[in-house]
């Protein structure tokens, strides 16, 4: 039974790229090799390249004091932190919200059985995340240390370890979200379930700058601190033995892991039953015609789109990573900003300015991560009908699919826009320029993700976080709005670079300006048209 | 109201609907009957302009359905056979969401939406998520969805499914009532005593096939609708 639960799980996570969505049939092969190839390839060289560099710094200074455990465990807790704040959200979704929860209650199906296939599909997304972190770090670290059968078992069985571990955090993590939103005293829970995923989003840049801080703390005091830890934390000592390849350690480690792990297994199973059916029970909450709110055509579907956006957790977390990180830099430059344009200039040691290029491309590439259009139509799943039926054209539900990425965006983008003009002490020609070039960006990036999921839109989810998990369209998105500016950029500095010309920055700035018009002009073009016609004919 | 003339609709070479037609005037209750899978489906979403069609032309109200969606739909209604609606809004957003669409003022709305959520007893349920609606109640509020901007033709798919004794009694009187007032409804249902008794005409299609159609007086004859039902359905078996 719990097989055949977790088949049926599974099937669900990767139905995207294994089935067509219209015949129901298998895809054929070389495209299902090339769509897995290409996402496993985009998802890996994201994260490795990231961690190659981190384990590279970290790894030299602690391997001069012989203290590559430290390293095993640093790498660990990253490992840790990351696959865990990523699976938090997805825990609350697929584990104590599904669609398929009262289906699945009127079988005749043990409620372990439910629970193991709904963490099977955590551990997926848990322990993908922790092992892409976990390899880079390994590889670095044999690099470094002699290469035995004892540690290569100690490696593996780390790797193995960390995934358990993620699963264990995001579970309890989940369901004390889940719990918190569905309380009886939580008077709004869709509000309440959005403040929380971008909370968690500070939490977690929160905790990425802390680590950073942390990792270079260690870097410079890695000799003293490994003694420090050797002979005050003898526990953290000895389960860094453990990992380094001390397989008596080890054993005992992983005996505690699984004993942590099947009394909280257990706990959860005795829970599991009385919250979801409790969750189901409804609010009480009374009704009077001043609810009655008269709104305009426009402003109706706009706040149709604002509703499915606050709605969803993971929606939230995985499609508005740009908001977030502007928000996150706007406070950061508050306090560091005129250091780091101090920084820039010496840097840069040049006549020539370089600074609003840079200013315009880091904000496109912030622009980029956020995909909020890209699983839009998706998300519509079996509510489609409604658009469908209603006698709004296709144009104006890709305008307010379109409206709501941009404000999400735009918002962020003028308030770091206003604050880098002032601290880079921009002239006003550079900050008008600075500030259309950003401004229309959204507009494009929106179209582009929209455009990607009309393509290949995903209607048949029982699960929202099938479509609003890191998917290759939304990737994809990321991946082609983040690569224009890089490009532009690059191209541009070497222009002024190899010409040496001094006042390239303005003519540079009109061109990209112009450029980004044809783009956003041609974007649109596409979405009236070849959108228009594929919109219609989705059902 | 509704022409549909000649309407064919295949789904990956399988014949789905062929060759269909159906004239329904205004005023006219028009229940539409077949087996699962006969094609009723298909040709209800291809009129309220869902899906889109292979060959045929769709009216309503002398507005082709392919050619002018936007109108077509401003005068229709259309309920699923199961109302699967946007589960982060209450109830009274989702009606309010309609009624924006469709222009209803304030003050219109207002008098319906308590008018038809009283009749279904759902008045108190309105601040409620959706997602906390039993499927009775969802389809309770997709009818009244469907009155509150009072179109010239609804139609319904399967509309009595999932409803209590009082709603399927109250939404029959509905029915009636937006007949009376020059109104007209296309609606599918296997419940043959309901078609017999409520509607004014009925089409029989089996297997994409339109069978037989007119007045339910020509139609059953002096047996019973049942029986006209079951014995076509046999004779094409």
């Amino acid at each position: 039974m719990t097989r055949i639960l977790i088949k049926s799980q599974l099937l669900q996570f990767f139905s995207s790229s294994f089935l067509d969505k219209k015949s129901g049939k298998r895809k054929s092969q070389i495209s299902t090799i090339i769509i897995n190839a290409l996402t496993v390839f985009t998802g890996i060289m994201a994260i490795n390249a990231g961690m190659l560099k981190i384990s590279k710094e970290l790894i030299l200074p602690l391997h001069e004091y012989h203290l590559e455990w430290l390293y095993l465990l640093m790498i660990s807790f990253l490992a840790i932190i990351v696959g865990t704040m990523i699976s938090i959200f997805s825990t609350q979704e697929v584990v104590f919200a599904p669609k398929d929860n009262d289906l699945l209650l009127a079988l005749p199906v043990p409620v372990r059985s439910i629970i193991a296939s709904r963490l099977s599909y955590i551990y997926i997304i848990g322990g993908t995340i922790s092992t892409l972190i976990m390899i880079p770090g390994l590889i670095i670290y044999y690099f470094n240390v002699q290469i035995s059968v004892k540690s290569i078992v100690a490696s593996v069985s780390l790797v193995v370890i960390v995934s358990i571990l993620v699963l264990m955090f995001a579970t309890i993590g989940g369901w004390a979200c889940a719990a918190f939103i569905s309380s009886n005293s939580n008077k709004n829970k869709k509000l309440t379930n959005a403040i929380m995923t971008f909370g968690s989003l500070a939490v977690y840049y929160y905790l990425f700058v802390k680590i950073t801080e942390i990792f270079g703390q260690v870097m410079d005091n890695a000799g003293g601190l490994g003694e420090k830890v050797q002979s005050s934390n003898q526990l953290i000592y000895l389960i860094g033995r453990a990992i380094s390849g001390d397989i008596g350690l080890l054993i005992i480690i992983w005996i505690v892991v699984i004993a942590v792990a099947m009394f909280l297994f257990i706990i959860f199973e005795k829970k599991y039953l009385g919250y979801i059916t409790r969750q189901n029970a409804r609010e009480a909450k009374a009704f009077d015609v001043g609810q009655i709110k008269a709104k305009s055509l426009t402003t109706a579907l706009l706040f149709k789109e604002f509703k499915r956006y606050l709605s969803c957790g993971n929606y939230i977390l995985n499609c508005s990573f740009g908001t977030v990180f502007m928000m996150v830099l706007s406070v950061f430059m508050l306090f560091e900003g005129n250091d780091i344009f101090k920084l820039i200039e010496l840097m840069i040691d040049s006549e020539i300015n370089y600074v609003p290029i840079l200013n315009i491309s880091l904000i496109c590439i912030m622009i980029s991560l956020n995909t909020i259009t890209a699983p839009s139509i998706s998300l519509e799943g079996r509510n489609l009908w409604i658009l469908k039926s209603l006698p709004v054209s296709e144009w104006t539900i890709i305008k307010n699919k379109i409206k709501l990425h941009y404000i999400i965006t735009i918002v962020p983008v003028l308030l770091f826009d206003v604050e880098l003009l002032v601290l880079a002490k921009l002239d006003l020609y550079v900050s008008v320029m600075t500030i259309l070039i950003t401004m229309l960006y959204p507009l494009f990036t929106a179209g582009l993700g929209l455009f990607i999921n009309l393509m290949k839109p995903k209607l048949n989810w029982t699960n929202e976080s099938a479509v609003t998990r890191l998917n290759m369209g939304i990737i994809a998105a990321m991946v082609i709005g983040g690569a224009i500016p890089v490009i532009i950029m690059m191209g541009s500095i070497k222009i002024i670079y190899s010409y040496q010309i001094e006042n390239a920055t303005k003519p540079l700035m009109i061109s990209f300006l112009l450029l980004e018009t044809f783009a956003v002009a041609g974007m649109l073009v596409l979405l009236k048209t070849v959108g228009v016609k594929k919109l219609r004919k989705i059902y | 109201m509704l022409q549909i003339e000649r309407l064919t609709k295949e789904y990956g070479g399988k014949v789905a609907v062929k060759d269909l037609s159906i004239h329904i005037s205004p005023g006219e209750l028009y229940g539409f009957i077949g087996h699962n899978g006969a094609g009723k489906t298909t040709t209800i979403k291809s009129c309220c302009g869902i899906i889109d069609f292979d060959e045929g032309e769709i009216k309503i109200d002398g507005i082709s359905v392919r050619d002018n969606p936007i109108e077509c739909k401003k005068k229709i209604a259309y309920i699923p056979d199961n109302p699967d609606l946007y589960e982060y809004m209450t109830g009274i957003q989702f009606l309010d969401f309609i009624s924006d669409i469709f222009g209803v003022d304030k003050q219109t709305r207002s008098e319906r939406i308590i008018k038809y959520a009283d009749m279904f007893g759902i008045t108190d349920s309105l601040s409620e998520l959706l997602s906390g609606y039993s499927h009775g109640m969802k389809q309770k509020l997709a009818i009244i969805s469907a009155w509150v901007h009072e179109p010239k033709l609804i139609i319904m798919d399967e509309p009595f499914v999932g409803l209590d004794p009082k709603a399927a009694f109250t939404l029959k009187e509905m029915m009636r009532e937006h007949c009376n007032n020059g109104g007209s409804i296309f609606f599918s249902t296997h419940v043959l005593d309901v078609a017999e008794k409520l509607c004014d005409k009925v089409a029989i299609i089996i297997k994409g096939n339109l069978v037989k159609c007119g007045t339910v007086e020509d139609v059953k004859g002096d047996s019973s609708l049942e029986s006209v039902f079951l014995e076509m359905e046999g004779s094409n078996d």
